[in-house]
């Protein structure tokens, strides 16, 4: 689904991936860890096509097509989808009627039939249940005065909303208390299949506790120096990033 | 006195106009309404109009551009009233029910326009409310009127309204005032005149929304008094929706007395050049008011919005919210001024304005200006000139708005802003599809 390879990324003078490699298959859920500043979100970031980060070297393919030459809004609708790490507010725009036209573009540009308010209503209605959405939530503009568990909430209800063939949750469980982590991980577990596949940039191993990932990757600056299972996680929670650090650099002398 | 002249051509013009119009007005000139008139145009005299160096109108040259007008078509009509009869139908928003009034090239036409009966609305035209001392009265103080273009509409004023809203009178349904300007077949200069008074305790909303039809150059000149009563509440939407040959300054004084409350919302969206002065004195204790704007330039528009708000008395408010968007190579004007008077102790003022400029060549000149003389204020203002929110505009692209749909989505939200303080459904909905109309097409 996902082919990176060798990606180099810079924003400004600053390269901060320096070498990327990572291929992700449908029904694959991946983890990627590493210590602040190691790269992260901003991998996270070049995959959804933020134009800050000017890729230097590398590819990227997805679903055959080279990401590059698509735009973010093309990306979405192919099946990329970011659940950002912090959700901007947009005071004005209705969260309903926003959620609408991002539902019927993808829709359209996927060959489906466009969905009318009745048959939109309905199917938010369903996806608000999964994610515990209150009604008054899309009733309020986008994002606008949301705590931080609703707009992390929010952002896993319109990946249910758009379907998407791959998700990149970036630091999703940051600022989530355990009962919100519990309802976002239930719904990511809930939209898993064989199908799609799930990328968790993290810093955390708690997230993972519940959305139990394939594969793990630890990102350090700027480069995946471990891939493991779900097992190099739990270690990572008990011994922190040090050792990753110290065996890095100790190869690097 | 003759050296104003010399570096004032445009007072020439009218001097030359004001004359034609006298002979015209056979017999009339002897009558105290014609006196007014006369010192109206003395006063504007002395005074003359307002220059580039002019603090009130240095981003705005709008003397220059009606003196370039005048010397292109030098046979101004002055009085052209419309020789057609327009389809009123036209410019009503779907649906609405409204006591209907219309001006053709500034000139009331009584059979063009309709009052719903159970309003029981006061209208009269002005040449037969002279004779009524509380109208000449107002009159009269409007010969002191410190704008020029005011004064110009004074000297010339004939056929305008007097509105009248009585004592604890509620009228239900709002007051649509139609300014058509006809252009098809001469210039000319126009002069539109409206005096509205609600007196204790009235209610009404009033809405005046200007027209224009033709390519001639229609210069208007439009003067609107408000007299707000002891405990009235007065909603006051003023639209510009003329063509891109539109040239309009809008005088609106309003006057409030005690415990009243006033609400003007003001959205320009056309015309090549448009000034709107919102001058609002607050006459008592306890006076609440409200001003919204909201304008979208294209092209090469003009548009300055000047507003006074002056607190005389304790206890009042004030809130302020115009928010503009600026595209190609137009240029907005925002001057706020918040009188705070030494006596009006306990007042919350607030101003904001917000501006988008979304081409390089486009500009906003923003002015928001604070004076206090009392000491128990709280006052604040502010404004904020930048452009779209990439980061928004970015969040809105990954979940599938292509670009021009977001950037749509986020300015409509802006203007929604304002527009929702709109108290007459079919006229929001009228101007909202206005502005979505034009942002489709930035």
């Amino acid at each position: 689904m996902l082919k990176v390879k060798n990606l180099r990324a810079s924003v400004g003078d600053k390269e901060i991936l320096r070498g990327i490699n990572l291929e992700v298959n449908a029904g694959e859920v991946h983890a990627i860890m590493g210590p602040n500043g190691s790269g992260k979100s901003t991998l996270a970031s070049v995959l959804a096509g933020r134009e800050e980060y000017k890729v230097t070297s590398g590819s990227i393919t997805f679903l055959g097509d080279n990401l590059f030459d698509l735009s973010p809004e093309e990306r979405a609708w192919k099946g990329l989808f970011l659940a950002f790490q912090y959700p901007v507010e947009i005071p004005g725009v209705s969260t309903t009627n926003f959620l609408k036209t991002a539902v019927n573009n993808v829709r359209e540009h996927r060959g489906l039939k466009k969905l009318d308010a009745v048959s939109f209503l309905k199917l938010m209605r369903e996806q608000m249940k999964l994610m515990d959405i209150d009604q008054s939530l899309v009733n309020r503009s986008l994002n606008e005065g949301f705590s931080g568990g609703e707009k992390k909430r929010n952002e896993i209800f319109q990946m249910a909303l758009l379907d998407p063939k791959l998700a990149i949750l970036d630091e999703t469980d940051s600022g989530l208390d355990i009962d919100a982590l519990k309802i976002v991980a239930n719904g990511v577990n809930h939209l898993k299949s064989s199908n799609n596949a799930i990328i968790i940039v993290t810093h955390y191993q708690r997230l993972l506790e519940y959305i139990v990932p394939d594969f793990v990757h630890v990102l350090f600056n700027g480069q995946i120096v471990k891939s493991g299972t779900k097992e190099l996680a739990i270690e990572l929670e008990e011994k922190g990033y040090d050792w990753i650090r110290e065996e890095v650099e100790g190869i690097s002398i | 006195m003759t050296t104003i002249r010399k570096t004032n051509s445009l007072l020439h013009s009218f001097e030359v106009y004001f004359s034609q119009f006298e002979r015209s007005l056979n017999g009339e000139s002897q009558t105290g309404w014609h006196k007014l008139r006369k010192k109206a145009f003395q006063r504007l005299v002395e005074n003359g109009f307002p220059d580039r160096k002019h603090e009130e109108y240095r981003y705005t040259p709008i003397t220059q551009r009606i003196e370039k007008a005048l010397q292109v078509f030098p046979e101004f009509d002055l009085q052209k009233s419309g020789d057609k009869q327009p389809d009123i139908s036209a410019y009503l928003p779907q649906g609405m029910k409204a006591n209907v009034l219309v001006f053709v090239n500034g000139i009331y036409h009584a059979h063009l326009s309709k009052c719903i009966p159970d309003d029981k609305l006061h209208v009269e035209e002005l040449t037969d409310a002279i004779g009524d001392p509380e109208v000449e009265k107002y009159l009269e103080e409007s010969v002191s009127h410190t704008d020029s273009f005011a004064l110009l509409n004074t000297a010339f004023s004939t056929n305008g309204i007097v509105l009248k809203v009585s004592r604890n009178q509620i009228i239900q349904n709002p007051i649509y005032i139609i300014h058509i300007t006809d252009g098809s077949s001469n210039n000319g200069v126009i002069q539109p005149r409206i005096l509205t008074l609600f007196d204790k305790n009235s209610q009404a909303t009033v809405a005046e929304v200007f027209f224009s039809e033709g390519d001639k150059t229609i210069i208007t000149n439009a003067f609107t008094e408000i007299r707000v009563g002891e405990n009235a509440t007065v909603r006051y939407i003023r639209a510009g929706l003329e063509n891109n040959q539109a040239l309009r300054v809008s005088n609106i004084s309003v006057y409030q007395e005690e415990s009243s409350t006033f609400t003007s919302i003001n959205v320009d969206m056309d015309g090549k050049l448009i000034r709107n002065n919102l001058n609002i004195i607050q006459n008592g204790r306890g006076c609440e008011t409200h001003m919204y704007g909201f304008y979208l330039l294209t092209d090469n528009m003009h548009i300055d919005n000047h507003t006074v708000v002056d607190h005389k008395y304790p206890d009042s408010q004030s809130n302020e919210l115009y928010k503009g968007i600026m595209a190609n190579k137009s240029t907005g004007v925002f001057n706020g001024k918040i009188y705070v008077r030494q006596d009006a102790q306990r007042t919350n003022a607030f101003q904001q304005n917000s501006n988008i400029l979304l081409s390089n060549d486009a500009t906003i000149n923003t002015k928001p200006q604070l004076e206090i003389w009392a000491d128990d204020v709280k006052c604040s203002h502010g404004c904020t000139t930048g452009q779209i929110d990439q980061e928004q505009i970015f969040y809105m692209r990954s979940r599938g708005l292509d670009e021009v749909q977001a950037k749509t989505i986020l300015l409509h939200a802006f203007a929604l802003d304002i527009l929702n303080h709109i108290n007459i459904e079919e006229l929001r909905s009228m101007l909202d599809l206005k502005v979505i109309e034009k942002l489709n097409n930035i």
